[in-house]
């Protein structure tokens, strides 16, 4: 047995030997013709999420993952400070685009979006993420077909829009002639700018003539920084708007807090400012108040009393002037 | 005490210090921090784009920047109902908070989501000419069946919602009719009841007058208000009766039995070819005018005419 083994190995190394030789001038016809690859746009995106993400969130990704063919999965990273070990995850699967959700105290959560050796590389705020599986949603497509992107105007007007328009078309946009894609086009992907915001939404398309039901998901990506490295690097751009979340949450705990205190001084600074009587109307008003008998009693004496008064001194006038007379 | 005078001596110095270097301004008890300030680097946003951006050709990317398609009137439409219904939602629920219509935000998502819609319809509108003209398929074939985005259970269950929710709007749809001809028949019936009671009191009130002596016009009564009576229908009702007791009205009484107008005196015998007045001109088929009827002959006569007839 043993010898014939050996025999064998001998034979398949002087096979080997053989064939890096001159190849042949004339090719067999019944040869099959080389395949020329047409897949010439090769993105690969890792999709995945570090630790701590909320199940809604998760759906999203899980959305996502179903709508891109070109991506990678990969299992949920340890949350650590420096996330440049992303880099050399996606080296390891061989991806040049990287997705990375990032939940915070499962109720925010952030998006990473990175073009992978050299950059630029966003980070967002998601919010108002509706997924999939929401019943309101009617619209289906292919799984893996190439969706069409469409940007809104906005996209051309701000440098940062339009890097950010390229990197979503690199991300988000099927390859063609991907192996996992279908060759159909059945749905949209919007882009829009909305207060200061990008607002995603798939749509399905029924009819040629435009007519379209809402595929899902939905979110709005809030973003926050652009950076010059693949997660990390300088800052090239900041949003001016963007509050995050614990802080907007914060001012609102803020005016609820001093809402009492707010209701108490207004409370008391009112009382002081419309102390007291502001101004009379008539100042015969009070005639009709009270018992009338004691009402014109009152008035009479006040009568005498200035009559006195009066009198007194038209006397002393008197008594003054005809000496001045004389 | 000697702690906390010593830290506001410190904090006196600092401001003093700060007022010193004119980072305090008058009037102002605290160092006022610089305003934030956000990095735009334009220059390098752009050299950023050149050096990631693909050139490659559009099939590749499929991405297009397109204005929102037009209105669809049928969405227009739409529009306005709902801003319409919503203005009336607001105007009869104080409750509710009174917002302007601009920016009220139930308005406001109903109008956000008909722009995406209309931007992703410019899009289609734009592409697909585009794809075919790169001589691209786009339509699936109908027996083509792939794996879709949304599992065939998933998309049960949203049928079944949406059926739901049709049901639903029909069954309120079809109470509110309910409610509403409830209210129609109750409106009508309260008409018909005062119509009723106002005919009644006309009447009373014409009786009164009759009684009285005021009128003698007793039309009401046969009520002339009703339509014109045909002749026939008169004549009809002068021959069979029309109202009233029924019983009875043919039997004799003591004036039709002692009436004796219509009694015409025998004929006498004699008179064959009479033309008194109580001779009735029959009209049947075996009389001659001016004649009586035709007389049967006697019986010896019948057999002589027979035995002829034989002959």
């Amino acid at each position: 047995m043993k010898k014939n083994n050996k025999r064998r190995h001998a034979e398949i190394a002087s096979e080997e030997n053989k064939a890096p030789g001159p190849l042949p001038a004339v090719r067999h016809s019944d040869e099959p013709v080389a395949k020329k690859t047409k897949w010439t746009n090769k993105q690969r995106v890792l999709v995945f999420c570090s630790r701590g993400i909320n199940y809604r969130d998760r759906h999203l990704m899980e959305d996502l993952k179903k709508l891109m063919p070109h991506h990678k999965p990969e299992s949920k990273v340890e949350r650590s400070k420096s996330l440049t070990v992303v880099n050399e995850m996606c080296e390891m699967k061989n991806c040049n685009k990287a997705v990375m959700f990032e939940g915070r105290k499962k109720m925010d959560l952030y998006l990473w979006l990175a073009n992978v050796p050299n950059g630029p590389s966003v980070k967002f705020l998601v919010e108002n993420v509706y997924t999939m599986s929401e019943l309101k949603l009617t619209g289906n497509c292919l799984r893996g077909s190439r969706p069409l992107l469409s940007f809104d105007p906005t996209f051309k007007e701000k440098p940062h829009f339009l890097l950010l328009k390229e990197l979503l078309t690199q991300i988000f946009g099927v390859p063609n002639h991907h192996p996992k894609s279908q060759p159909f086009f059945d749905h949209v992907y919007t882009f829009t700018i909305l207060d200061n915001r990008i607002w995603f939404r798939n749509f399905q398309i029924l009819s040629e003539d435009g007519a379209l039901a809402e595929v899902g998901p939905r979110f709005v990506l809030n973003p926050v920084k652009i950076f010059s490295g693949s997660f990390g690097g300088a800052a090239l751009w900041e949003n001016p708007f963007y509050v995050s979340p614990a802080k907007y949450r914060q001012q609102i705990r803020l005016a609820a807090k001093n809402k009492y205190l707010n209701r108490v001084q207004q409370k008391a600074h009112a009382s002081t400012a419309n102390s007291g009587d502001g101004y009379k109307m008539t100042p015969l008003d009070d005639i009709f108040q009270g018992d009338p008998l004691k009402k014109a009693q009152e008035i009479e004496s006040k009568e005498k009393e200035e009559k006195q008064t009066n009198g007194v001194k038209a006397k002393a006038t008197r008594k003054r002037l005809p000496r001045k007379k004389k | 005490m000697s702690s906390s005078e010593s830290e506001l001596s410190d904090s006196d110095i600092e401001l003093q210090e700060a007022f010193a270097e004119g980072r305090l301004k008058p009037g102002l008890n605290k160092v006022e921090a610089a305003p934030k300030q956000f990095t735009n680097n334009v220059g390098g946003l752009r050299q950023k784009l050149t050096e990631f951006k693909l050139d490659l050709p559009w099939l590749e990317t499929l991405d297009l920047v397109s204005k929102q398609a037009p209105l669809a009137p049928e969405l227009a439409a739409q529009m306005l109902i709902h801003e319409q219904k919503r203005e009336n939602q607001l105007k009869n629920n104080k409750k509710l908070p009174q917002v302007d219509p601009s920016v009220d935000p139930v308005l406001n998502d109903f109008k956000r989501e008909t722009m995406f819609h209309r931007q992703a319809q410019g899009t289609v509108m734009e592409a697909l000419p585009k794809l075919k003209a790169l001589g691209l398929k786009t339509i699936r074939p109908e027996d083509y069946f792939a794996e879709m985005a949304k599992s065939d259970e998933h998309m049960q269950k949203i049928r079944a919602h949406l059926m739901q929710k049709q049901v639903q709007k029909q069954r309120s749809e079809r109470v509110k009719q309910l409610r509403s001809q409830k209210k129609e028949g109750k409106m009508l019936q309260i008409q018909t009841k005062l119509a009723r009671q106002k005919e009644k009191k006309m009447i009373l009130e014409q009786v009164k007058k009759v009684r009285k002596g005021q009128s003698k016009d007793l039309g009401f009564l046969d009520g002339k208000n009703k339509g014109k009576i045909s002749d026939k229908r008169k004549l009809r009702d002068k021959k069979f009766g029309f109202g009233g007791k029924k019983r009875g009205s043919k039997l004799n009484t003591k004036d039709s039995a002692s009436d004796i107008s219509e009694y015409r005196r025998p004929k006498k015998p004699g008179m064959k070819k009479g033309k008194g007045p109580g001779m009735k001109m029959g009209k049947g088929p075996g009389m001659k005018k001016g004649k009586g009827p035709a007389k049967r002959p006697g019986k010896n006569k019948r057999i002589k005419s027979r035995a002829k007839g034989k002959r």
